[in-house]
This record gives structure tokens, sequence and C-alpha cells, in this order.
């Protein structure tokens, strides 16, 4: 298991906020809502893929609904590896950050 | 919001776009597309949703692809920046790297070409898998002899009988002729013409620039050219229809033909028709009488028990009678075309034919030299691992898992290999204009990888080998680290990666003291060979081949004057000389009465034991008192004495035909072959009448004064002629060219190979004394000396190279031994030689790695305890 890296560990903490309604078109809404960048349908595929197929997250398929023509959607949901490598990542993070109080950050280098 | 609402599906041709596009195999993407889509509709509206998805569509693709492709471009775009920058970062061992990868590879795609000229000999030809060349075996009192050629009455009447046989055609090859183009002076011997059946062409593949290759040879008097030959005779003007004086006879020019590859076992540069050959030997009816080489075209894949059914018959028809009245059996041998250069078939009166043992020998150096090269390359790599460990750690501690690494050490190996081949391809170009590499081998080289596919595919396949082979053991050795210990700097490199290291450069030493210890040894040989005592006089002996009638008439004249010259020792005359003897078919008064064997026969004139220093041990020389000498006496060899087992050999009788001959003396053995051969039983008779090859031993000083005295005097008798003349010693030498060859290539390449495994040492010896440094510097601080210190350092060296030269030993003197065996003269087997070896290999070695070593060790040790 290792770091996440920034992308990861949104899109997972994404998927793990929309419990079990996580699927391609939800996660991508909500990704452009708390990142502030537009993130279109195609850009979240292979992300997904790559997640998956490193352990972190794990599919299966809904229901066929109607608004899809028809079609079943797929959904995600994070994996016990996955809140292993989330938590782990948040630790180091915090490490990381101790001590350094985001107002010093703020101003800047002199001192 | 209502509750019912009515969705919209995507058109097919949406739909079949983003299948398509975004890969949808399980109609989930659709899905979402679909969703997507009605949201938009529910949003905007039913019309301007239409848009909207439409430009959301175009939105989502370049992210999408861009995606897809980074993961796998990006990756490797990312590695070979890496690599660039690793190659540029350590500039010395890169460079290293290369030129030893550069060298190993050229070498052996030159050794490859080579191969490949000498294993598809005659392949050129259409039909080269249908075609076959009959030889001759006859079969007398047991012992069967082998003749490459055959009767010309074979062939046609092949033909005839045996509906199989589709087409036959005989080729005999001329002696050398005289070429004299009609308006100028310009006439040259030319020594690769042949005249064949016209069938020829329809057998063998000549491509026809001009002329008519059903009609070219229709008239006896005509001839066809390759156009090298009609440059040389024709220039710029069109050869067809003009005429060409060969040897005093006049000759039109029907057709030019392409020049046929090198490889051909038959060098042809001009035809002509067979009815050349007068219609006696042309048209002798029977089997027993061999002149020229048949071919026959046959179909695919010839089932051969056909033939051997119906030779019986055949047999019968032709051949029983003669049979009977030559006391032998006449057997045909089929041998495929692509067989005759390398099919080790020993016949009589064959093309020189190739040596399998050395084509061996090369492909084995060439083996040799590129495993050097990439054990070079490996060891450099593991080497810089302790370097790189940092790297590598942070990669790890950033989320690469190791197969990402491996596989970027594996890029990176690509990226030196490909350096390596283009650096190869310059070497090569480069080497063949600047050394006479082909004038080496023998050939012309070509690189063209458009039509030369089997190089094409070679090199790929060589390109992806070599990577693979030399990027695993450090791709798996260099991503075995911890990250938390490369980051905090307390890496030592783990001692199996020492160990295999050892056994590397281990065998590297063993594979250079072996080529070198083998160049020695053949070297030593063929020295050996070229100072052999043979038994009679090699060195100032002139021949000049007697062809002009003029001369003939006038012979014993001339041999009189000429040995009045200042500067002539003796003259003489005579059919053969050491090298070129003849053979016969003789009767021999046996114990048990008598037997029949083919022997080796020189034929001679008066005083040619004397001129070539042979000396008689029973018996005396012939005479000129005694005028029946010449019809019917014979001289033998002791090798004849003891193969006959006779007791007293004075008055034997030796007998053919018409022929009935006492044996007059004997002569002590002498090798009139080459020395790979033993000495064999040899008769010497006389001509009827001197002629052949006038041959004079000369004084050893002032010869070119000599020489042109008897220039002048020849030409004064034989002016159309150009004067032509050889020494012994140099056509003797020439029955050892392949040796030579051999030798000095071996020589070469066992220099390359030396080289490569300096590099090695070098690059290694200067990690060896970073890797240590620490290690040094304490020492030093506890009181050990600069000798001391660069003691210890060579000991690793020493002890590689001593165990390498143990390993080496046996394997090289029975590789030697086996070599020897070639040649029934051989020199001793030197063990100083092996030993010299080691012990300048040694002294090499320690030198080359002496700089590094010396510098780490007499630094200051300070300097490198400080950072602790």
């Amino acid at each position: 298991m290792s770091l996440l890296s920034r992308t990861e560990e949104i899109v997972l903490l994404t998927i793990w906020q929309l419990k079990d309604n996580a699927y391609g078109v939800t996660i991508a809404d909500r990704l452009t809502e708390t990142t502030g960048k537009t993130w279109r349908i195609g850009a979240i595929y292979i992300p997904l893929e790559r997640l998956e197929k490193k352990g972190y997250l794990t599919s299966y398929l809904g229901k066929a609904t109607n608004k899809r023509g028809g079609r079943s959607k797929r959904l995600y949901r994070v994996t016990k590896i996955g809140i292993d490598a989330l938590i782990k990542t948040k630790k180091m993070e915090e490490n990381i950050w101790k001590d350094i109080p985001v107002v010093s950050l703020e101003g800047g280098y002199e001192k | 919001m209502k509750n019912k609402k009515t969705f919209y599906n995507l058109n097919s041709f949406s739909v079949w776009l983003i299948k398509k596009v975004f890969k949808d195999d399980d109609g989930v993407r659709l899905g979402d597309f679909n969703e997507i889509y009605n949201d938009l509709i529910e949003e905007k509206g039913r019309l301007r949703a239409r848009f909207f998805f439409w430009f959301y569509v175009m939105m989502a693709l370049p992210q999408y692809l861009k995606d897809l492709t980074i993961w796998s471009t990006a990756m490797l775009l990312n590695y070979m920046k890496i690599a660039y920058r690793n190659i540029k970062r350590h500039k010395g061992y890169s460079l290293i790297n290369i030129t030893g990868l550069a060298v190993g590879i050229s070498c052996f795609l030159l050794i490859f070409l080579y191969v490949q000229n000498e294993l598809t000999y005659d392949s050129y030809h259409e039909n080269s898998d249908r075609i076959y060349r009959i030889s001759s075996t006859y079969i007398t009192s047991g012992e069967p002899i082998r003749f490459a050629s055959s009767s010309p009455a074979l062939g046609p009447r092949l033909k005839d009988e045996f509906p199989e046989v589709e087409e036959y055609v005989r080729i005999l090859r001329a002696p050398r002729l005289l070429f004299r183009q009609q308006d100028s002076n310009v006439s040259f011997y030319e020594n690769n013409i042949v005249v064949a059946d016209p069938s020829i062409f329809n057998v063998f593949s000549y491509e026809f620039l001009q002329g008519d290759p059903v009609t070219c040879l229709d008239d006896p008097k005509t001839i066809v050219l390759t156009e090298v030959l009609a440059d040389k005779y024709f220039g710029k003007e069109n050869p067809m229809g003009k005429a060409l004086s060969v040897d005093g006879e006049y000759f039109i020019v029907t057709g030019v033909i392409k020049s046929p590859p090198q490889n051909s076992h038959l060098t042809i540069e001009g035809i002509a028709s067979f009815l050349n050959i007068p219609e006696g030997p042309r048209l002798y009816p029977s089997m027993f009488e061999i002149l020229g080489f048949t071919y026959v075209l046959l179909p695919e894949n010839y089932d051969f028990a056909g033939f051997t059914e119906k030779w019986p018959a055949f047999y019968e028809k032709y051949c029983a009678e003669d049979a009977a009245l030559y006391g032998q059996v006449f057997e045909p041998n089929f041998v495929k075309l692509t067989d005759i250069r390398y099919g080790s078939l020993n016949f009589r009166f064959d093309v020189p034919v190739g040596s399998d043992l050395y084509l061996f020998a090369f492909i084995s150096i060439g083996l040799f030299i590129l495993a050097l090269a990439c054990i070079n390359f490996i060891n450099m790599t593991t080497a810089q691992a302790p370097t790189r460990a940092k790297e590598i750690g942070i990669r790890k501690v950033l989320g690469s898992d190791r197969q990402n690494l491996i596989f970027q050490i594996l890029i990176e190996s690509y990226f030196i290999t490909f350096l390596a081949f283009a650096s190869a391809y310059v070497i090569m170009k480069l080497s063949l204009l600047y050394i006479p590499i082909e004038q080496m081998l023998g050939f012309n080289i070509e690189m063209n990888f458009q039509e030369n596919s089997l190089l094409l595919v070679s090199t790929l396949v060589l390109y992806v080998f070599i990577s693979l082979i030399s990027g695993l053991y450090p791709a798996f050795y260099m991503t075995s680290v911890l990250p938390v210990k490369a980051l905090s700097g307390t890496l030592k490199s783990g001692k199996s990666g020492l160990f295999t290291r050892r056994v590397l450069v281990t065998s590297q030493f063993a594979i250079s003291i072996g080529v070198v210890v083998l160049m020695l040894f053949v070297n030593d040989q063929v020295d050996f060979m070229r100072n052999q005592n043979l038994g009679f006089h090699k060195e100032n002996i002139v021949s000049i081949q007697i062809r002009d009638r003029s001369v003939t008439e006038i012979l014993p004249a001339l041999m009189e004057e000429f040995s009045k010259y200042p500067g002539v020792i003796s003259v003489t005359s005579g059919s053969n000389l050491p090298g070129r003897p003849s053979s016969g078919l003789y009767w021999f008064e046996g114990n048990e009465g008598t037997v029949e064997h083919n022997y080796s026969v020189f034929m001679v004139g008066y005083d040619y034991n004397e001129t070539l220093g042979l000396e008689i041990t029973k018996g005396r020389d012939f005479d000129r008192s005694f005028t029946s000498d010449t019809s019917k006496a014979v001289i033998v060899n002791e090798t004849l004495v003891k193969t006959m087992k006779w007791k007293d050999p004075i008055g034997k009788r030796i007998t053919q035909s018409s022929f009935q001959a006492e044996v007059v003396g004997v002569v002590k053995d002498f090798n009139f072959r080459s020395l790979h051969n033993e000495i064999e039983p040899l008769l010497l008779r006389m001509r009827r009448r001197p002629g052949g090859r006038l041959i004079m031993k000369i004084e050893g000083r002032n010869i070119v004064h000599t020489m042109s005295l008897i220039e002048e005097k020849w030409n004064s008798i034989s002016p159309d002629r150009p004067f032509e003349y050889s020494f012994l010693d140099e056509e003797f030498g020439r029955l050892y060219n392949e040796d030579q060859r051999l030798n000095k290539l071996i020589k070469l390449f066992s220099v390359i190979c030396v080289l490569i495994s300096c590099l090695g040492v070098l690059g290694l010896s200067s990690f060896n004394s970073i890797r240590r440094t620490k290690e040094v510097a304490i020492r030093k601080v506890h009181g050990a000396s600069t000798y001391q210190i660069v003691r210890m350092l060579f000991r690793e060296i020493f002890l590689l190279f001593l165990t390498a030269s143990l390993i080496i030993f046996p394997v090289s003197l029975i590789l030697i031994n086996l070599w020897l065996e070639n040649f029934a003269y051989r020199t001793e087997i030197n063990l100083m030689l092996f030993l010299g070896t080691v012990i300048a290999g040694v002294l090499v070695a320690l030198f080359t790695a002496g700089y590094h070593s010396i510098k780490v060790a007499s630094e200051n040790p300070v300097k490198r305890i400080r950072h602790e």
C-alpha cells in the first residue's frame, strides 16, 4: 500500500461521500462542485479504472433506468484497502502539517 | 417537478460514436451519456439540449483521450527523459558502456553478414534447390576415388534415358586465356572463363543485359561476357557484335550478363560454347574419362529411389563394357548445388570448398564478443545501483510499484542499446571505408536492410534481446531497494550483488584470456607451417608457363641458354610443382601380383630433382645418357615404397596401358601438398617432350636483375604474350591462404576482446574505488600506507583473474587440440604461451585499474569521513 496521489485521494473521498449513489455522472458532478474544475465524464473513466485495478475500489452493476435509455449504471464503492490508504495519507499529511499554522504560511518568507 | 417524465434516447449515430470512442463494453458509459443528455433536456429544453450535449461530448473527448494516452506515452516519455538525463550525468560511464556495446554489436553484425554470405552460396539461382552436380566415384581394388567432375558423355545420355532429368549442362573451366581487344593493345589474362552448353541459361539464372539467352551460344566462336569484363575491354562502347581475341582466335560478343553474386562456387566472368572443346575429348563416349562438371535439373524434392531403380539398366547399356576394360566400377553422386561449398565433400579437382571449422570459429568469436559487451553493460549498470538508490527510494515513496520501476530501468536499457546500435552503424560504415575488412574476409559487405530481410529481422531481434538481457538483471537488482534505507544514506550494496558482479567479471577475463591464447596458438601454427622444412627448395624458384609453340620448339636450346645466365643456378621443366600434383591410375608390381592404384604423379623434365633440391636416396635420377628414361623410367618416393611394402624397389614394374616402365630410383619424401596432408605416395615420370613450365632456380642476390634478363629474352621469343611468372614460395604459400586469413582476423578480434574487457575493468574499478572510499579513508586514518591500500584494491582483481585462468586453461587446451587435428604437421603446444598471456593479462588489468585505485588510495582521508 502506498500513498495516494492528490487526484486519487479526491476521487476516493468523493465516492465515499456519495455512499450508494456513486457512479459516473454523480461522481463527475460532485467533483466539479468540490474542486471548481470542470470534470467531464470522459475524464473520470480512466482514473476509476486505475483505482479499481489497484484495489481501492470495487464496482457492481446497478439498475437500468429509462433515463439511461435502458442501460444499467456501474456503481463504485471504496474498499477496505482504499480506506486504509486514505487514512494513511491523511495521517502523513497531518504529520507534515504539524506545527505549521496556515497563517504563518500566508505571511510569506520574511523574517 | 413533474413526477412522470418522458425520457429520450440518443440517436444511433451518437450511440455508435460514443461506443467507438469511449470503449463501452457493457453499455454503462452509454447509459451515462444518455443520462447526461436527459438532464440537459430538463435544464435547457429539448431544442437546445442537443447542442449543449454535443458541446459536452466534444469537450469530454480530449480529456478522455489525454488520459488514455497519458498513461502510456507520458510515462514512456518521462522515463526516456530520465534515461537521457542519467546518461548525461554520468557521461564517462555512459560513453564506456555505449562504446563497448557498439563495438560488440558491429563485430557481431559483420560476422553475421560473413556467415550469411557463406551459408547461402549459390542460392541466388532460381532453381537452386533443383540443381545437382554429378560427381563420379570410381571403385578400384576396393578403394573408391571421388572426383568432382564427370564424363562429358554422361549428361546427354542421362537426359535421353531418364525423363526426370529435365535438363543437363556441362561446364568446363578454361585455363588462363589471353584476351585482347581488337583495336587497342589492351590485353589481360583472364582466369574465370568457362565453356558450357547453351542449356546453362536454362539451368542457372543469369540476367541478360543484352543478347538473347536462347541463341547466344549457337555459334562456337561466340562469347558472353559479364558487365565487368565488357567494361574492361570495351569501355563505354557497345560490345555486342564486336570481336574479341581470345588466345589468338576471334570470338564475337553475343551477350552481356549482369555479374553474378560473389557467393557462387564457380566464379564465371565469361561463357563460351562447349563446342570449343576439340571433338576428341568432347565426344569420347566412355564414362571413365572425366572432363569438366556436369549439372542436371531435376524435379523438386526428387526422390532418388526412382533413379537407383533404373540405374542398373543404364549402367549395363553404357558403362559395363568400359568398366571391364578399365577394371573399375563407376558410380555417380548427386550433390545438391547448395551443398557444394559447405557439404564437406572432399572431392578431387573440386572448386575451393569452405571450411566448417573456420565458420564455427567465426561464429564463436562473434558470440563471445557480444557476450563480453553485454556483461560489461550489466556490470556497469548494476554498479550504479548505490548512486541511484536515492532516486529509486523516492520514487517508491511517491507511489511507484516495483513493476513500474522495473519497466523504467528497462526503458533505460532500451534507450542505451538503441544508442549503441546507432553508433554501431556508424562504426561499421566508417571501418568499411578505412579498414580493408572486405579484403580480409574475402567478399563485399553489403548492409542493405531493405533487401536483406534476414539482416533486418536479426538486428531487431538482437536489439530486443540485448536490451532485455542487459536490462533485466540490473532492473530487478536495483529496484529491490528499501526506501527508508536508501533515503537515510546508509545503503550498502548487498552481498549478493557483489557475487554476481564477480562472476561476470571473471567470465569476461576468462573469455579474453581464452581468445588471446587461441590467437597466439593459431599464429604459432601458421608460422610453423610457413617455416617448416618441406624437403625441397622453396625459395627463389621461378616458374614460367610455356604456352607458345614458338617457345616449345626451341625449348631445349632456350634452357641451355638460360642456364648460362649469371644468377641462374639450375634450369628444368615439368608440368607439376609442389602444390600442384597430377594424379593417375597405374598398375604396380606388388609382392603378390599387380595391384592398381591412383596415386599422385609429377611429369618432369631432366634436372628436375636437382633444381628443386630433391634428394635421391636409392638408385639414380633421370639421366640424359639413358635415352629410354623418357618412356620407361619412373622414380618413386619413400612413402610409395613403404605402401607397396617393397624390399627392393629398383626394377619394379609400373604400367599404364601403353606406358611400360620400371622404377629406377627413390626420392626422399617431400611435401608436395600442403601441411594439412600427410605425405602420400608419389610417382615421378618424364614427359615425352619437355614442356609445361619452365622452372629455374636463381640466386637470392640481384633477383630483379636476373628476372629482367630472363624477361627480355622471353619477350623476344614470345612477343605476343605478356611475360608471366610466379615464385614457388608465393604459390605454395597460397595453400595456407585460408589459415593466414583466419590468423589475421583472429588477431583483430582478440584485440577487440581485450579492449572491451579493459573498458569493463576501467568502469568497474572506478565504481569500486568510489564505493570503498569511506573504507579506504578509515584505514588510512588507522595508519595504512598508500601502497598497502593499493595492494588491497588490486587483490580483488588479481584473484578474479587467477580464477578465470584456471577455468579457461583446460578449455583452451581442448580447443587447440581439436583445431590441430586438422593438420598432419603441427607445432608443439607451448605452455609458456599460456603462462605468458596470463601474466601479461594481470598486468594489463592492474594497470587499467591502477589509475582509480591509486587516486582513491592517495586521497586525503579527512575529505571522506567529514560527511558523517
